[in-house]
């Protein structure tokens, strides 16, 4: 932008016609937004548990006792929850992906969900209550996320090496949480199954409450920072060339990224798929411009989880097909279509 | 064309080597105890290992796997060597210990376990005694193996009686509308359906289990369903085990605190009227799942089935057939 031009009044239009480019993608965002509204509008009024008209008076408060009950505690929470999870997943996929340059990163291949894993599998073979079990998946998804950070800070360390420390913790930790499956009892077996698949049926509005503050404040922060992920994109030179500290602002974005994803899964159980490809599909409809992305990506995969869960719940009513298959039936044809249609390689 | 000869080798070779191997798997193992002497055992199921206790064989038993040496809390278990886990032995134990048969699940090891203890010359019989239908079947095949049909006889019509007691007395009332119940299992909202073990312990007992119409034996329920349902009665099974280990009842009540204190369930019936009940597993499925059969039907019937005793008729049971030891029988409690 800060190029010469030979004719000076070249570079009016080429401001012109940046703005009007940015005002579409904007506006693709403002649609991705409304159809989130209307998802979640319909999140809430369908359920094995109350019929439509009579979820719609629940939302306004009126209706009976049963129905007020099941709409405000049981359905609001899991809406709720799942538009954060998905929202907290993708943004950590975007953000790594931008930090690592790599379009295979995702909080999952740096080994976060295996060490989530492996923390909330601990803590339900010692037999600890369910409070016990999100604190050890959180503490050990960060801790790995740390640890693959502080090898990325070692000299010589690339991005490369970055996504190898976090694939290799991701074998190591799933070994041992199949040992561990290996070992157990059967009633320590269905635990640790249940947990890896993924549900939001546990959401509470005590759940929300801690899980709020651990997705929403880090995910204001990365879209405040969505610039430097721009740079960090284009190269580590470019950054630093602008007066950006490349690796202080890797280490940032990918800590804030573990910090949301870890609150996520935490509490939900490890849901795949969302933090690799929700921010490849807002790349096809948005553009690689990390302001729009960042949010575009966390309005996907809100978008993403909403419909998985309440196909999940609705389709087999009222059995609930695990959260973790149901994104993975939905995103990857959605995905794939995309991809042809585009013939484009991402 | 020299490769050619060595690839017609190596075919040859591979057949050889197929056919070698198929015809010794064709072999079956023996069905019966060499003349002379008594069966040896290996049992891979703590099931099967108690009910051969009861039937008063267990010096026969000669390899437990180590699931059931740890579930059953009888001392003498402790001098039987281990041979491995449920869904894994160890073969090259198993072989050692020279058994002429060995007892598994049915799901699991799979058929390999049929192929390779065939090649040892060791039989292998399928017991799951998971269910009460097949309960009797299948100690009735035991007490054939281990030649103890008096004993296999006895102990079915023990069970069977205090069944067929129950059914009397529910039909006898001619009790038209069932109790519904939810059974949840290992996992938040996994209910039991038909199939499973306690769908029919509830069946039994009289109940109408909320899962009965899903026709899968472990769905996963919506939260909101089991709100509309309204179940009078809620059971949940853990698998902590009441007779052996110790101080189970403060586990129990944390249990039950933490099923009541889900979203909306103290608007349910159940939980209204403190008919919410924790099911320990050794009266779950299993060999004394008439005992937990007995528990369900007095928390569904209280009034008109309050006077079963299903504490006293463990306590009989293992007086009768699972001999002297005082310990297991003092520390026997059953949760309420």
């Amino acid at each position: 932008m800060t190029a010469l031009l030979p004719d000076r009044t070249g570079l009016p239009l080429v401001l012109e016609e940046y703005r009007r480019h940015l005002r579409l993608r904007g506006a693709r965002l403002l649609v991705l937004a409304a159809l989130l509204g209307l998802l979640t509008l319909v999140a809430l009024s369908l359920g094995s548990g109350v019929p439509l008209v009579a979820s719609w008076m629940a939302l306004l408060g009126r209706g009976a006792e049963s129905e007020l009950l099941v709409v405000w505690q049981i359905r609001l929470p899991r809406v709720l929850m799942g538009l954060l999870v998905g929202a907290a997943l993708a943004m950590g996929g975007t953000v790594c992906q931008a930090t690592l340059r790599n379009p295979l990163a995702s909080p999952f291949t740096l080994g976060l969900a295996s060490g989530a894993a492996l923390g909330a599998v601990l803590a339900i073979v010692a037999g600890g209550p369910p409070a016990a079990v999100a604190g050890a998946g959180f503490v050990c998804a960060l801790l790995t996320t740390a640890a693959v950070v502080g090898v990325s800070r070692l000299p010589g360390a690339t991005s490369e090496t970055l996504i190898l420390a976090g694939v290799a913790l991701m074998f190591f930790f799933s070994a041992i949480t199949s040992l561990l499956q290996y070992l157990g009892t059967m009633e320590q077996v269905h635990a640790i199954v249940f947990w890896m698949f993924g549900s939001l049926s546990r959401a509470t509005w005590g759940e929300l409450l801690c899980v709020c503050p651990l997705t929403v404040l880090p995910g204001v922060a990365l879209l405040t920072r969505a610039w430097d992920l721009n740079l960090l994109a284009a190269g580590d030179e470019v950054a630093r060339s602008v007066g950006v500290d490349a690796d202080r602002a890797r280490a940032l974005g990918l800590g804030l990224a573990s910090l949301m994803c870890a609150g996520a899964i935490a509490f939900t159980g490890v849901i795949g798929f969302v933090g690799l490809v929700a921010p490849h599909i807002g790349r096809m409809t948005l553009g690689n411009d990390h302001r729009l992305l960042v949010p575009g990506s966390a309005l996907l995969g809100s978008v993403l989880v909403l419909a998985a869960d309440t196909a999940g719940r609705t389709l087999w009513a009222p059995r609930i097909i695990p959260i973790g298959i149901m994104t993975s039936f939905i995103g990857v044809p959605f995905f794939v279509y995309l991809l042809v249609s585009r013939r484009r390689s991402v | 064309m020299k490769l050619g000869r060595y690839a017609l080798l190596v075919v040859l070779l591979a057949i050889a080597g197929l056919l070698v191997t198929l015809g010794r798997n064709g072999r079956s193992g023996v069905l019966h105890a060499r003349s002379g002497r008594a069966l040896r055992l290996v049992v891979l199921t703590h099931g099967a290992a108690e009910v051969v206790r009861a039937l008063g064989a267990m010096e026969q038993v000669v390899g437990l796997s180590d699931d059931a040496a740890q579930a059953l809390c009888f001392p003498e278990l402790s001098r039987i060597p281990v041979v491995g886990r449920w869904n894994a032995p160890d073969y090259e134990k198993i072989s050692m210990l020279k058994p002429d048969r060995l007892i598994a699940f049915r799901s699991a090891p799979g058929p390999e376990l049929e192929r390779t203890l065939g090649r040892l010359g060791v039989g292998v019989t399928r017991i799951d005694l998971f269910r009460v239908s097949t309960m009797t079947d299948e100690i009735r095949a035991l007490g054939r193996l281990l030649e103890r049909d008096a004993e296999a006889a006895r102990l079915v019509s023990f069970w069977t009686r205090r069944i067929e007691h129950v059914q009397a007395r529910l039909a006898r009332a001619r009790v038209t509308a069932r109790p519904r119940i939810l059974v949840e299992g290992y996992a938040p909202y996994r209910s039991a359906g038909p199939g499973s073990g306690v769908h029919e312990m509830v069946d039994l007992a009289g109940g109408q289990n909320l899962a009965a119409t899903l026709r899968t034996p472990y769905p996963e329920l919506d939260p909101e369903w089991v709100l509309k349902m309204a179940p009078e009665v809620i059971v949940k099974t853990v698998a902590v085990r009441a007779d052996c280990a110790r101080g189970t009842d403060a586990a129990l009540q944390r249990v039950r605190a933490e099923l009541v204190a889900r979203p909306g369930w103290s608007s349910l019936p159940a939980v209204r009227t403190g008919r919410v009940h924790v099911l320990t597993a050794d009266i779950g499925p299993g060999p004394r799942a008439v005992v937990g059969a007995l528990h369900l039907a007095r928390w569904l019937y209280p009034e008109l089935l309050g006077d079963l005793a299903p504490g006293a008729v463990c306590r009989d049971y293992l007086q009768r057939f699972q001999g002297r030891h005082r310990g297991a029988i003092a520390s026997l409690r059953s949760a309420e």
